[in-house]
């Protein structure tokens, strides 16, 4: 059989196949395609959009649905976009203090989600039992998020303090601070 | 110049590795019949082989048109394509096994093991993500009873492969009482078993993951 004939049925099983993967594996095209089909999986329901945190090639979304909010992880291998495979949280209650502390470690990071409920609240100072302090006041729809590069969630634990615009303190907790 | 070299010219200008020795072995031929043709003729094996590489002409206008007739592009294009084919048939091969014993696996109602009893529920409840077939309530000996069931994934629905248990159990007051489990993935779904213990209500609530409801009064099933 002629060469250009095999190349053509080459291209055809490589094809093949890869569609085969693709469709099977859960690889999105986009990322929007895959955090919808992730979560009308899980039965999240729809919501807000508040943030995007990324971290290398993995992403979470940060979506508010009114007395709850969700994190959805997309992880990006190439041009192509997978669900992770622990990387959903979703249907968080949100707390009724001043403010609600989140971690979440997983393999690539750990993230930190702080919720307010309490308008006043301009910015919270962290001090981390690893030592360092934080600073948070960039509030997208009542929410901050920070992301320790280690995969351990204690990171992120130590004293949480927040203040108002003044800087008088409104509220500290202590996060399984040592 | 002898045949030997004649041919390592020609050779030369063909690109396509694997095309030098079948071309190699053509023009080789050529010139042995050639040589042959010429001794009988009454010339000495030297003189016709000279004569025979002679006739062929410029070797090296000879190794060009060869390499352009013989496509070094295509060539290279049909060995990586086929390559590739092959590590992505062989790399299937794992894919396929799974696909088939899951595929038995699924074909199967799904028990537990070292159950006491088994009586057949034979419910299915279609959910959005997937298909949930209740296929048996297993009683084991120290009296909690297994609920299996298979879950055939709809795809069209989503392809984004999260599997979790289908159903929450709970008695008739709506009290959680599952006790235990396993679930296992496959390629069409996964197959599972759900464990709960007994308390006063002999109503079993299974809740499933779209909130569909489906109660099950053990009696029916002469429990």
């Amino acid at each position: 059989m002629k060469r250009q004939v095999w190349i053509i049925l080459n291209m055809i099983l490589i094809c093949g196949i890869m569609v085969l993967n693709y469709y099977h594996g859960g690889y999105y095209l986009s990322k929007e395609q895959c955090i919808e089909e992730s979560m009308r999986s899980l039965y999240i329901p729809e919501g807000e959009r508040i943030l995007e945190l990324c971290n290398g090639n993995y992403c979470k979304t940060l979506f508010d649905h009114g007395d709850s909010f969700s994190l959805v992880g997309t992880r990006q291998i190439g041009l192509l976009y997978r669900v992770g495979s622990t990387d959903v949280e979703c249907g968080i209650d949100k707390s009724n203090s001043f403010f609600h502390w989140t971690g979440y470690s997983i393999d690539y990071g750990a993230y930190t989600v702080i919720h307010r409920n309490d308008e006043r609240i301009s910015e919270i100072r962290i001090e981390l039992n690893t030592g360092d302090i934080l600073t948070l006041n960039d509030w997208k729809s009542d929410y901050a998020v920070f992301i320790r590069e280690k995969s351990d969630r204690r990171n992120a634990f130590g004293m949480y303090r927040a203040y108002d615009k003044s800087g008088h303190l409104i509220e500290e907790i202590d996060y399984f601070s040592e | 110049m002898n045949k030997n070299e004649f041919l390592k010219i020609v050779s030369k200008q063909i690109h396509f590795f694997l095309d030098r020795e079948k071309i190699e072995k053509e023009l080789s031929d050529h010139i042995e019949d050639s040589t042959l043709a010429l001794m009988e003729e009454g010339y000495s094996k030297e003189e016709a082989e000279q004569i025979a590489v002679n006739q062929m002409g410029n070797p090296t206008e000879i190794g060009k048109y060869l390499n352009r007739e013989h496509h070094p592009i295509i060539g290279y294009l049909w060995f990586i394509s086929t390559i590739v084919s092959v590590v992505m048939l062989i790399s299937l091969i794992p894919t396929g096994i799974s696909a088939v014993s899951g595929l038995w696996e699924m074909l199967t109602p799904t028990v537990v093991r070292n159950y006491e009893e088994k009586i057949p529920i034979n419910i299915t409840v279609e959910m959005p993500t997937d298909k949930v077939e209740l296929d048996y309530f297993c009683v084991m000996e120290n009296g909690d009873i297994y609920i299996t069931y298979r879950t055939w994934k709809n795809m069209e629905y989503s392809r984004s492969g999260w599997s979790s248990n289908p159903f929450s159990i709970m008695d008739g007051n709506e009290f959680p009482i599952a006790s235990g489990g396993y679930s296992s993935g496959n390629y069409f779904g996964g197959i599972g078993a759900s464990a709960f213990t007994l308390m006063n209500s002999k109503l079993v609530i299974l809740i499933f993951r779209d909130g569909q409801v489906l109660e099950l009064n053990l009696e029916d099933y002469g429990l």
